[in-house]
Formats: C-alpha cells, structure tokens, sequence
C-alpha cells in the first residue's frame, strides 16, 4: 500500500508531508504495517485529541482504492510509528 | 514532568506536560522557552476552567490563551511591558528552519518563512489547525495590551483570565463569543465607557471579529 502523510498540530503547528510504500518494505516489516492500515481503515480511533499532538491524515492507495483516515499521534499503531517518523522526516514543510 | 523523545511539546489532558528534545533543525530543546512552559501549563488551566474544544474556533481559542499567557510569563521573566515585548512565541525553541520564532502575536504569519497564520478575519483558514487560526485572538490580545500600555498582566491578562473562568464561556465557544466576554468584564470592571472597555473593543475590531 502506497500511503501519502501529512503531519499537522504539534506545538510548532507546522505542516509537513512525506509518504511511504510498504510494496518496499521486507514482509516482517511490510505486513504488519498493512494489517495495521487494514485496521484503521475499517475502525477509526476516536480519542479526544490531547493539546499540541500531532494529528496524521493518510491517505492509503490499496490496488485501485484510495481512501483517507486521520488519527491522532497516540493512537498511531505501533507497525505505523516508525514508518510515519520516517515519511516525515525524508518529507517536506507545507506550511 | 516526563522528557519525551519527540521533537514536541504537549500537554496530555491528564495532568503532565511532555516536553521532547528537538530534532535540531525545526525544534531544538523545548524546555528552554519560558513561554512554551507557559504555553504548555495553560492548557491545563483551560481543561479545566473552560474545557474549549480542540477543533474550529473553539480550538484556535484553546491555542491562543495559551499563548496569550504563556507571553506574560515570558515578559514578566524579562521586565517587559506591552511596547518593549517582541510579542514572539518560541524563540528559544525553534531550529534554523524556523527562525526566529514560532509565531508573533503582534504580526501572525510573519514569525518564519513557514508561518501561515491570519492576522484577521479576512485570512481565517476554513477547517484549518487551531495553531493557525489563532493568530486571530492572539493578536486582538496584543492590540488590546498595547492600546492600554504597561504590562499586559495589568488589565489584559486579567481580563482574558476572567473570561476564560466565566460559566458563560460555552466548550464550542467562537471568537466573537469569546470577545464579548472580554468586553464586558472589562465593562463591569472598568466602566461601560472606559477607556479599558474600548481597548476590548479595539482589539477585536482590529482583527475583524464583529462584537
């Protein structure tokens, strides 16, 4: 699954996008990341969200879907977490 | 207090603030702004008086009366008045990516080149982070301490203070309900037509919120 993340919130309050593919990742790696996405996908995380955490936006292309999902940085799956870290850092500033 | 291994700082709704170590070239020590400190324990302060919703005007809301009391800590800390302050946010926190600071209070969207906060109404950002759209407040505070001179802890901060412990300030609350509770706190203290009343209504005029 290709997926497209934007950053926003955090104390900063920047924006900041970046994206990974889990086609490229080793399979120890690569499928949990997708069940992960699987799971967020059909139950969003509805927390409230806590003052000056990041919130992510996915934007998840699986085959010929495309579907978005926001979840706050505390809710993130663990199988997400570095993925997401790093996508941010290869990425960019939006604003 | 817990060191968070994040380049952030945040206040988790449960009592503790987070404050991570940067990465160097956005943020670097978070724990070395007084005003983020400020920022960060406001929001405790706010859970609990007014509990604003962190989304929509509301949020921005939230966000701003922690950096509006967050500056007062800052200024007291350096013997500022409302004219010698820099009315800078996070100066002491950002990296050169974002240099010199997070945000200004006196000119939202001019603190670094990332900046995208309005200054008024008129830029108000639809669906927008609550870091955006407060600009707006932040900088009707700002107008309002500078209008009246001295200390922004004088009169101003008092007031938004008083605001934000009003029963009458609702969890979903807008800016223009937030400023006109301002306003008449500030009447009720001062006078219908004192010239701190019309500071109140300076401010918010300013930036286009419609009493």
């Amino acid at each position: 699954m290709l997926v497209e993340v934007c950053q926003r919130g955090g104390f900063a309050g920047l924006t900041r996008r970046g994206s990974f593919d889990t086609a490229t990742l080793p399979s120890e790696q690569a499928t949990p990341a997708d069940e992960a996405l699987r799971r967020l996908l059909e139950t969003p995380a509805v927390a409230a969200p806590q003052p000056d955490r990041f919130v992510y936006e996915l934007t998840i292309h699986d085959g010929a879907a495309t579907r978005d999902v926001e979840v706050n940085e505390r809710d993130v799956p663990a199988a997400l977490q570095p993925l997401l870290a790093a996508a941010i850092q290869r990425g960019e500033i939006s604003g | 207090m817990t060191i968070y291994r994040s380049f952030n700082a945040f206040w988790d709704n449960a009592g503790h603030m987070f404050f991570g170590d940067g990465d160097g070239k956005i943020l670097t020590q978070t724990t070395a702004g007084i005003d983020v400190i400020g920022h960060e324990l406001t929001h405790g302060v706010t859970q609990h008086e007014a509990n604003l919703v962190y989304s929509g005007q509301s949020g921005a809301l939230n966000e701003s009366v922690s950096d509006v009391f967050g500056i007062q800590v800052k200024q007291r800390a350096l013997g500022q008045d409302s004219h010698t302050s820099n009315w800078l946010i996070g100066e002491d926190i950002v990296g050169p990516a974002l240099l010199p600071a997070l945000r200004s209070m006196k000119d939202p969207g001019k603190a670094n080149k990332h900046d995208d906060q309005p200054a008024d109404m008129d830029g108000y950002v639809d669906g927008g982070d609550v870091h955006t759209n407060s600009g707006i407040p932040n900088r009707a505070f700002c107008v309002v301490a500078m209008t009246l001179g001295g200390h922004s802890w004088d009169v101003a901060g008092p007031m938004w203070y008083a605001t934000l412990c009003d029963p009458a300030l609702v969890p979903n609350a807008s800016f223009r309900q937030f400023a006109r509770l301002t306003v008449k706190h500030a009447q009720r203290t001062y006078g219908r037509s004192s010239k701190e009343a019309d500071a109140f209504k300076g401010g918010w005029d300013a930036v286009k919120v419609h009493l």
